[in-house]
């Protein structure tokens, strides 16, 4: 009962604050806004079970992306310009395409079921494992690491890759900089 | 160079160690509670660029410096790989790490999880403070005033 | 046709109606605004969405988060473990490379 009405009361706010990020124009409280967003995505996850999702999407959400938002709005202005066509093809193709995802949802199993498809194979298989294999507490982290480690690997990598990749494309734009500088 | 309100300024350097020592602690507790390597280098990233936000970045750079930051998050990556490499020359399979001891093959595995989160925490702190100093290094098109 | 508008049909599947709400206040943003960051922050209203979705699929009633139980020797309680019931941890890892990715 109490756990309907927290679900509700968190959703209610994130569509409220998805519907004010469409409506505003000043770029300074769009960023904010989409901060209050991912804590609210971070909480809702919470109330789903998945707490190290929940940890991940607050830090990486409401930390890193908003201070990179704002570092991007320093360096452009600071006010959106509204835009000069009317906003009623967006919405046709945006309903056609949330009814084609409505209709491919009618067939999935229902909020919770023990047993959903999702849940018969490879889920209990790992947690009943893990205190025999591994004997760490953390169910996650033991998925991550040991059992699928080697996808854990690929995604480090492209993390360095992300980074070398802006690190390119941003620093080499300086030093063109620099050297038309030394020129004049 | 300008100087931010004293509060900030007083109220940053208490935090900053706070916050590194939270993320050494997300670290190592990955086993144990939620967390691990992903969650704790962007706690401990998020403390450098407190840090460069309200002293300058010139300040940040000298505590931080690049040529450190773009060596960490290569080396975060090659520990990774690192480990299992050493998994297969002790001749157990790429990434197995019932090598580390073989007799206590959970004990292995912990240390195995514990190397392989370190690996991944270092990266992950790297690679955010260097985006960070990539996009703080460009001047700024909008004056202070205009906030 | 009748039992999709049954109450136990309703309340197990509304959650996948709200959260496509959601992802298409996400998407309007993408299609509708001009601005690149506004573009990009809709985009990232998507993804969280989507995550949601994801995630959404892998709870149990009345499941907890799947962390288990230690005994004093900091070693799993695998007595204690076997009478909780948890959510499935697979879709969290999944998400969890997601999100670090994008």
């Amino acid at each position: 009962m109490i756990d309907t009405f927290t679900n509700t009361v968190l959703f209610v706010m994130l569509v409220l604050t998805a519907l004010a990020i469409v409506r505003m124009e000043r770029l300074f409280a769009v960023v904010m806004l989409s901060s209050v967003f991912s804590l609210l995505s971070a909480l809702l996850f919470v109330t789903l079970d998945a707490v190290d999702v929940a940890f991940t999407e607050a830090a990486v959400g409401a930390g890193i992306s908003t201070v990179l938002m704002l570092g991007t709005i320093a360096l452009t202005k600071p006010e959106a310009k509204r835009p000069r066509h009317t906003a009623f093809v967006p919405l046709i193709v945006v309903c056609v395409t949330g009814a084609a995802l409505v209709y491919g949802t009618l067939d999935m199993p229902a909020f919770g079921s023990p047993d959903a498809p999702a849940q018969t194979h490879v889920g209990p298989d790992y947690l009943s494992r893990t205190p025999i294999d591994i004997d760490v507490p953390n169910a996650v982290t033991a998925i991550l690491g040991s059992y699928r480690g080697f996808d854990t690997l690929g995604e480090t990598a492209v993390v360095f890759t992300a980074g070398i990749g802006v690190l390119l494309l941003l620093s080499g734009l300086r030093r063109r900089r620099e050297d038309e500088d030394e020129e004049i | 160079m300008i100087f931010h309100h004293l509060i900030l300024r007083v109220v940053t350097k208490l935090l900053v160690g706070t916050i590194i020592l939270f993320a050494l602690y997300v670290q190592f507790h990955g086993d144990f509670s939620p967390g691990g390597g992903f969650q704790a280098g962007v706690i401990m990233a998020v403390a450098f660029i407190l840090y460069g936000i309200v002293f300058s970045l010139e300040a940040a750079k000298k505590v931080f410096p690049e040529w450190l930051v773009h060596k960490l998050s290569a080396l975060g990556v090659l520990i990774y790989a690192g480990t299992g490499i050493v998994t297969m020359i002790l001749g157990y399979d790429f990434l197995d790490y019932d090598a580390f001891s073989p007799l206590h093959p959970t004990h292995g595995q912990h240390w195995g999880l514990l190397i392989i989160e370190f690996g991944v925490g270092v990266t992950v702190t790297g690679v955010m403070v260097a985006i960070y100093y990539a996009f703080a290094g460009r001047p700024p098109c909008i004056s202070d005033e205009e906030w | 046709m009748g039992k999709f508008f049954e109450l136990q049909f309703l309340t197990g599947h509304i959650h996948y109606l709200l959260f496509i709400v959601l992802m298409m206040t996400g998407l309007f943003i993408v299609v509708d605004k001009t601005n690149l960051v506004k573009k990009i922050i809709g985009l990232n209203i998507f993804q969280v969405s989507v995550f949601m979705f994801y995630v959404s699929i892998g709870k149990v009633t009345d499941g907890t988060a799947p962390i288990f139980p230690m005994d004093s020797n900091y070693h799993v309680d695998q007595a204690a473990m076997q009478t909780i019931l948890y959510s499935n941890p697979l879709p969290h890892v999944l998400i969890l490379t997601a999100i670090v990715v994008e």
